[in-house]
């Protein structure tokens, strides 16, 4: 039964495991536990690094959008006074087209009035003078010609009155 | 492979061969008995007059166990000397294991206070044991022989004898891990919830509890030195049948690697499973 003989052996094969658990403890489990530590908060650290990082870019996207909107109020703004404007100037310009249009009728009108009664002036005057004329021929064997003459500016007279 | 280890292989399968076919002419018993014969005894030295437990020791396990630590321990102060944030191919290997180890450890063991210590106690068996179960099943070596009532030292007859093939490294091992339990187990619940819990969940139930705590350690030493006990004999059979010569490669495969490397992770998980089991 040599097969299951305990003796000093166990004793040494302790110590040898207990130095053995000292040297491993010391050269490897300690090491290794710093290691995943380090590893571990490094791994933390860029994590929180790029959550931070995709924090700024929300808030850089955020502020772009506020910055576009503001940009685009500012641009409909702008697009709208400049239709007033526009508008604006159009009444402006079709007011004073009309006003020059009427201004233009009136003076034309005056105008019209004006050569219409140089018309019909010019017209009686005429006329008077076709009258003569058919009157003298007319009295021609009838009166002298002081006579003729003074009947004439006699009638002339009666009909400027 | 590299063209030193291609040398390396080269230099041992000369050695290898050469030794063997010297084994095979001058040293194969012709009888099977006297093989057979010194198969269940251990090489055993009196450091003293007096015979007493304390007195004797066995050189081989000794000597196996101390080429192992002394291997180990070189690795330990080499891979921590260089422990890097970023790993080279050794600190992989080394924290494979761990990471492997510690993942168990840490879903077993509910206490945080515990979880390192256990992770420390169960991983340096598993190493240990691992490297033992595999130079003592898988590595042809320095072979003692006993039969004819002399010590008869042989090259490459069998493997190199595993520390844990004797029962003194696996129950020293076993009381260990018991010990250990145990005090975890008071520094968890207190010595006066520790002596409670061997009176649940009746106190009818002490000596039951009393009898499966003290099977603990003899099935958890048991069960090593079965395996590898067993294995070594069935391989050390099998090399006299070829004659020491033929490399009986896919047993020495299974009982060394296979086997030995299962036990291995059995011992450490029921390490584990124990300290487990006290503390919550």
């Amino acid at each position: 039964m040599e097969m299951f003989e305990i003796n000093l052996t166990s004793v040494v094969q302790l110590m040898s495991f207990l130095l053995l658990l000292y040297v491993l403890k010391k050269f490897l489990y300690d090491k290794y536990f710093e290691i995943t530590d380090a590893r571990k908060e490094k791994i933390e650290g860029e994590i929180k690094k790029a959550e931070d990082l995709r924090k700024e870019a929300e808030e850089l996207k955020k502020q772009a959008n506020e910055e576009l909107m503001k940009v685009r109020e500012r641009a409909e703004e702008i697009i709208r006074k400049s239709k007033e404007e526009a508008e604006n100037i159009i009444n402006d310009a079709k007011k004073r087209a009309e006003n020059e249009a009427n201004k233009i009728i009136i003076s034309a009108k005056e105008q019209i009035e004006r050569e219409r009664a140089e018309m019909i002036s010019e017209v009686e005057r005429k006329a008077g003078e076709v009258a003569v004329v058919l009157a003298m021929k007319i009295l021609k064997g009838t009166l002298d010609e002081k006579a003729k003459k003074e009947y004439l500016m006699k009638i002339l007279k009666g009909s400027e009155k | 492979m590299k063209k030193k280890a291609k040398i390396g292989m080269i230099i041992f399968l000369i050695i290898y061969f050469t030794v063997g076919i010297i084994n095979a002419i001058y040293f194969v018993p012709k009888d099977a008995s006297e093989v057979t014969q010194g198969l269940a005894s251990r090489w055993i030295i009196q450091i003293s007059d007096k015979n007493a437990w304390y007195t004797r020791l066995n050189p081989l396990t000794i000597a196996m166990s101390w080429a192992i630590i002394i291997g180990l321990v070189i690795f330990a102060v080499k891979v921590g000397k260089n422990f890097k944030l970023i790993p080279d191919r050794k600190q992989s290997l080394t924290e494979s294991i761990f990471d492997f180890m510690y993942e168990i450890v840490e879903s077993v063991i509910d206490d945080p206070r515990f979880v390192k210590p256990t992770f420390m106690i169960s991983t340096t068996l598993f190493i240990y044991i691992a490297i033992s179960n595999v130079v003592g099943g898988a590595v042809p070596g320095l072979n003692v022989s006993l039969a004819g009532g002399s010590v008869k030292f042989t090259l490459f007859t069998d493997t190199f004898f595993a520390p844990t093939a004797d029962l003194n490294t696996n129950l020293t091992y076993a009381l260990m891990v018991f010990v250990i339990s145990h005090t975890f187990a008071i520094k968890a619940k207190g010595f006066k919830g520790w002596v409670k819990s061997w009176f649940e969940p009746n106190p009818i139930m002490f000596p039951m509890n009393v009898i499966g705590e003290l099977a603990k350690p003899i099935s958890h030493s048991l069960r090593l030195f079965g395996n590898v006990g067993g294995g070594a004999i069935l391989t050390f059979m099998l090399s006299y049948l070829v004659k020491y010569l033929l490399l009986p490669v896919v047993f020495w495969g299974f009982f060394g690697l296979f086997v030995g490397l299962i036990q291995a992770l059995v011992f450490s998980m029921l390490t584990v499973a124990y300290i487990s089991a006290q503390i919550s």
